[in-house]
């Protein structure tokens, strides 16, 4: 049994990871939230393609790259990492919802977030969502920024309250993915 | 990880250009799902899928699967590929706690067309770090649950190729895609779709082609169409029938090119002056986009074809080039020239 098909973050730039200028404050560097694209293993017995008809099995590879890690560094919580929601790479893609993590970033109202990625990839086009955070839920997204510059810029809300953060990004050859934060704005 | 710490003069020059960059909503909302890399099934393909080793789903959720599989081959309005469960398939469907969806996918898919795809769902129960995972089919549906047929159809409709749905952004436009980038809970909007959205099948409609000539192409597409007409005379003797063929076709590209466009309204129009104004409506032909009506001429008139667009499909107008019909009096001779040919003397 027993080949694992993680997704592990592809092999990236050299150097430091690219930043996406989100808006932020500086705090101290530390690091939160789950890793985003940890293992999970699939038994190859379970989930490959073998094959009881003509068509031949499509071997599975150990080990996919996935997307990269996503951080945001903003307020008193210095950088945190983002919560890997749905992506698609390479042939693999998984599903998931608007995430509102445990853990909230203080950030002072329409303060300035980055976001770093690691490792460092080139976006194609990027959108910065913003929704209301109601009983741990996230509503409809009540703003956005897009565009399709290296520099992914928004700031926060003014409007006191805890708001979902999402960060969706497409880069090149249609590779997808979404990172969420949860973000404390002070009144 | 390695991230770049960001200075106190950094901050000043990236709030500028937070203040400056960005436009309000992605450009490409509303447009067709994109595409996913790494290429098609075949159109029509019959995916036989059967439940992972080990990985076999309850009930509920194994009626769920087969549901979606029925929900992708009912609402694809294309020639994508079909799924069915066979217990000797080659394709997978796996539930349980070993899958590869990362650390917070409901359910994830891996496709290699046009050979191969898996398909995993996340266990009922599953506690990620934001929350448990409920799904409806195995909880009676109370709020906050995910509906795994709507899931596995978003699943399903990734391994057809499409690729998350850009969205407007407040999200009003979720209904017209199943395959989101975040998944709705009961009860928010989408949370069960259970047949594709229309921008989910006008991407399937380009990647595969329409399901057939009659079939409607998706709101969510903006098609050119052309239209020719033609008469079986354009130089008659007044009372003689001409019978009129348009043809209508798709003018977009790739497979939305030149597609005989069949079962709709095209109707002959007659100029009057300046203003046209319609005249017959030609009825469909055994070929497919072909349109034909008969007339008997009373007098000389341009006539020309149109095919006006209807809100229930996306495709638009077109009308063909002008035909005129020449018109002369009867004649009274035994053998009328028309009827001889020019060289008759």
């Amino acid at each position: 049994m027993s080949s694992m098909t993680g997704i592990v973050p592809p092999r990236g730039l050299p150097g430091a990871a690219l930043v996406i200028a989100l808006a932020i404050a500086p705090g101290a560097c530390t690091s939160a939230g789950a890793t985003p694209a940890a293992a999970v293993g699939a038994p190859t017995t379970a989930a490959g393609p073998t094959a009881t008809t003509s068509v031949a099995p499509t071997p599975r590879p150990t080990e996919v790259p996935g997307p990269p890690r996503a951080s945001i560094a903003g307020g008193s919580a210095g950088i945190v990492q983002g919560e890997l929601g749905a992506f698609t790479w390479d042939g693999l893609g998984s599903d998931g919802p608007w995430i509102v993590p445990p853990g909230s970033v203080p950030v002072a109202a329409g303060a300035p977030i980055t976001v770093t990625l690691d490792p460092a990839l080139a976006p194609g086009r990027w959108a910065a969502r913003w929704a209301p955070v109601v009983a741990g839920s996230a509503g409809d997204p009540a703003a956005t920024r897009s565009g399709t510059d290296a520099a992914v810029t928004v700031a926060a809300p003014v409007a006191p309250g805890t708001w979902g953060l999402q960060v969706e990004i497409t880069f090149a050859e249609g590779r997808q993915a979404a990172w969420y934060w949860s973000i404390d704005v002070a009144p | 990880m390695n991230p770049i710490r960001v200075t106190s003069s950094a901050v000043t020059a990236l709030a500028l250009v937070a203040a400056l960059a960005g436009s309000p909503a992605p450009a490409s909302a509303h447009a067709p799902d994109p595409v996913l890399s790494g290429g098609l099934f075949a159109q029509n393909a019959a995916l036989r899928y059967r439940w992972g080793t080990g990985g076999t789903p309850p009930s509920a959720i194994r009626t769920a699967v087969n549901g979606a599989a029925d929900d992708s081959n009912a609402s694809r309005r294309s020639k994508a590929a079909t799924f069915t469960y066979d217990s000797g398939g080659s394709n997978t469907v796996y539930y349980g706690v070993d899958v590869p969806c990362g650390v917070n996918g409901l359910a994830c898919f891996r496709r290699d067309a046009p050979t191969w795809f898996g398909l995993w769902l996340r266990e009922n129960g599953h506690r990620y770090d934001w929350g448990v995972l409920r799904w409806c089919e195995m909880n009676g549906d109370p709020d906050g649950c995910y509906d795994a047929e709507n899931v596995v159809l978003d699943e399903l409709g990734h391994v057809l190729g499409l690729d998350h749905h850009v969205n407007y952004a407040d999200d009003s436009d979720y209904a017209d895609a199943v395959v989101q980038t975040y998944t709705h809970t009961k009860p928010r909007v989408g949370w069960n779709a259970h047949v594709f959205g229309r921008c989910d099948i006008a991407t399937l409609q380009q990647q595969y082609d329409v399901a057939s000539w009659s079939t409607p192409y998706s709101t969510c597409l903006d098609v050119p169409t052309r239209t020719t007409l033609t008469a079986t005379s354009t130089d008659v003797v007044a009372g003689s029938v001409v019978t009129f063929t348009a043809t209508l076709t798709s003018a977009g590209s790739g497979r939305l090119s030149n597609n005989p466009i069949a079962g709709r309204v095209v109707v002959l129009q007659l100029r009057s002056g300046t203003t046209w104004t319609d005249f017959l409506t030609l009825a469909p032909s055994v070929t497919s986009g072909s349109y034909t009506g008969s007339r008997a001429m009373r007098a000389t008139g341009d006539y020309r074809a149109v095919y006006r667009k209807t809100s229930s499909e996306g495709v638009r107008t077109s009308t063909s080039a002008t035909v005129t019909v020449a018109v002369t009096a009867g004649c009274t001779q035994v053998i009328c020239p028309q009827s001889v040919g020019p060289q008759a003397p």
